[in-house]
């Protein structure tokens, strides 16, 4: 009698035991993830920083139900904080993806810890030149020649001949000023004045003063925190300007109403439409009860293709397996991406018009 | 507009702000003894409170900016209270001191982040809306009254500290601690209200700097950085030398900029300071 009660006893400990201990199945079809998210919540880039995670958050709540798991850092909008966050993502939380890093100086610091990881990096930042050597990155904005394009028909009907290029000195800024100077001589004007500003400088003043002494018909800045590029705008304007402005950044209707009268008639190139899906447009409502826009748009979009693609082939890195997917219901139209790790969009010039960004039509 | 007397005016405006940084910080500096880092931060402090009543509250404007510069004044008040005057009876070293200074700016830079987000904002109405001609530059009505008070505390500072009682007091506590408590000087007390009225000044640069270019948790870092220089280029601890650091840095940094690119603007700021400290350190109005 007590050989069988002792059997019964091992049998329960090992059902037990088994139920207690194996992994959870949380669906058939579904291979548990991990997702590394650094992003600029804090710093000179927060305020595309935090519209991006508003996306981030409403595909994590999605994305959640399916046993994905998420870590989020904080890039503090510095390369060298990015490179903390990955190396904590990477080698502590042992993600499978990093989704994130918004300035290219983030991306390019962080893309070699990741690569070294066999991991790779959806960086919502625009395409520098220096990816072209990253294999294993993504990037969430086409590189500054294509959005540059699309303030070139203004350019010419507004028979803008000299142009003045006060850019940030950073990947960003300097990569804006090179597309800038590229183009020069195809558009048909001439850049007389190039310089570079630290970023968050704030007195600007004596750069407009030499701006508005090489008399330009217009100026160019391309600032990574949009506010630099407003603040530049103001100052040249509180002086006197009378040109064109075009600002090179993520447009943001509350930051502009801060600059009231001075950021009227600023353009601002290579803008998607804010035209997404009703799903996520609805969703974005409902949650955050204000209107989506791009960046907002881009993180739903870049977190959800990132997981999906993962979750569809298990066995191919994220890197291979990105570029043939064929992601199903996105926020932007078609969202996808090109053999050259561009995400794929619909672009526009927009201008500030009554404190909202809307598209200049030229 | 003509260049130069724009650039002129850049170079004012720019040592008015400096200098109403440099002259609370001088204060605090004779009488304390000690790098107040922690002393930049406060102009933060002035500016979100002023954001806080007048956007968030709807306040009136003008009791917001009074609002603020008690507050920022208050809380410099506290923080000596609190922590420096128990590190001077520990008599802590100096670089405990400045340890500490560093920690109270980032608690503070910290918190105003965690309560306003760490964004730029700006007030909801402006003092002056005008722009003014002076010799052919352009000033901004802000730009014109930060640089009318900046003026205005220095010659009040100056009344202050040479007819009335008090101002004998923080002499006489710059000069000698020991000997001030002898002669029966309540030191501690002088000390925290220097405190007060050096954080009030740095509330109100921070106000001032906020009706101009907008407010930022950050914001006090760069300002206390530049005052540094201005205070030790005019003469540590000296008003005189240290509003005409402010001024002479202000011209120094927009006038190098004229021909170079501007991202040298703060190279230049610091190989000034580095030339003052090896030829120098006493700086110009300060007796060797």
């Amino acid at each position: 009698m007590k050989k069988i009660i002792s059997i019964v006893i091992v049998v329960v400990l090992l059902i037990g035991g088994y139920v207690l201990l194996r992994k959870p199945n949380t669906s058939s079809n579904t291979t548990a993830l991990k997702v590394g998210i650094i992003l600029p919540l804090t710093g000179d880039l927060s305020i595309t920083g935090e519209k991006i995670y508003q996306g981030v958050q409403l595909a994590q709540a999605e994305l959640e139900k399916d046993g994905v798991t998420f870590v989020v850092e904080d890039s503090h909008s510095k390369p060298v904080d990015a490179v903390s966050a990955a190396s904590k993502l990477l080698n502590v939380d042992k993600v499978d993806v990093i989704v994130g890093t918004y300035s290219p100086d983030e991306t390019i610091a962080v893309a070699p810890l990741a690569l070294k990881a066999n991991k790779s990096v959806f960086s919502f930042s625009f395409c520098s030149d220096s990816f072209l050597k990253l294999s294993n990155v993504f990037c969430g904005y086409p590189n500054a020649d294509k959005q540059l394009d699309t303030a070139v028909p203004m350019i010419q009907k507004k028979g803008i001949k000299t142009i003045a290029l006060i850019d940030g000195n950073s990947d960003f800024g300097q990569q804006s000023r090179d597309g800038m100077v590229r183009k020069a001589g195809t558009v048909g004007y001439t850049v007389v004045y190039n310089d570079l500003a630290p970023s968050g400088a704030r007195d600007y003043r004596t750069f407009a003063t030499k701006i508005i002494a090489a008399k330009p018909d217009a100026v160019f800045t391309a600032m990574d925190n949009p506010t630099d590029a407003l603040e530049i705008i103001k100052e040249l304007k509180q002086l006197g300007y009378k040109g064109t402005a075009i600002t090179f950044v993520d447009p943001d209707n509350k930051n502009l109403a801060k600059y009231g009268q001075y950021g009227e008639g600023t353009f601002a190139p290579g803008i998607a439409p804010s035209k997404f899906s009703t799903a996520y447009t609805n969703a974005f409502k409902a949650k955050f009860n204000s209107e989506p826009d791009y960046a907002s748009a881009l993180g739903y979009d870049m977190t959800t293709y990132v997981v999906k693609v993962m979750q569809a082939n298990p066995e191919k890195d994220a890197t291979t397996a990105a570029l043939s997917y064929s992601y199903k219901n996105p926020a932007i139209t078609n969202f996808s991406f090109l053999p050259d790790h561009t995400v794929v969009y619909q672009m526009e010039l927009q201008m500030a018009k009554n404190q909202q960004y809307v598209k200049a039509e030229y | 507009m003509e260049i130069i007397s724009q650039l002129i005016v850049n170079s004012v405006i720019a040592g008015a702000i400096y200098s109403m940084v440099t002259l609370g910080f001088n204060l605090i500096y004779g009488t304390a003894q000690f790098f107040d880092l922690g002393y930049g931060v406060l102009t933060a402090v002035g500016g979100y409170a002023v954001f806080y009543f007048s956007k968030m509250l709807g306040l009136n404007i003008y009791l917001s900016i009074v609002l603020g510069v008690l507050i920022a004044g208050l809380i410099g008040f506290l923080i000596e209270k609190i922590v420096y005057e128990r590190l001077r009876k520990q008599k802590a070293s100096s670089m405990v001191y400045m340890v500490t200074a560093l920690g109270v700016m980032t608690l503070l830079q910290a918190v105003i982040s965690i309560l306003f987000s760490s964004q730029f904002q700006v007030f909801p109405v402006t003092i002056n809306a005008n722009t003014y001609q002076i010799l052919g530059g352009v000033i901004t009505g802000v730009q014109l009254i930060t640089l009318i008070i900046s003026i205005l505390i220095m010659f009040g500072l100056v009344l202050l500290l040479r007819f009335t009682k008090f101002g004998k007091a923080v002499k006489a506590v710059s000069d000698d601690v020991e000997v001030s408590k002898i002669v029966g000087i309540d030191t501690d007390s002088i000390i925290s209200k220097v405190f007060f009225l050096g954080s009030a000044i740095a509330g109100l640069a921070g106000i001032l700097v906020g009706f101009d270019t907008g407010i930022e948790p950050t914001m006090g870092f760069s300002l206390l950085l530049k005052g540094v220089i201005a205070s030790i280029i005019g003469g540590i601890g000296n008003i005189y030398g240290g509003v005409l650091g402010s001024f002479l840095l202000g011209f120094i940094e927009n006038f190098g900029i004229w021909k170079i690119s501007g991202e040298w603007k703060d190279a230049i700021s610091f190989a000034v300071l580095i030339i003052f400290l090896l030829f120098r350190p006493e700086g110009i109005l300060r007796k060797k």
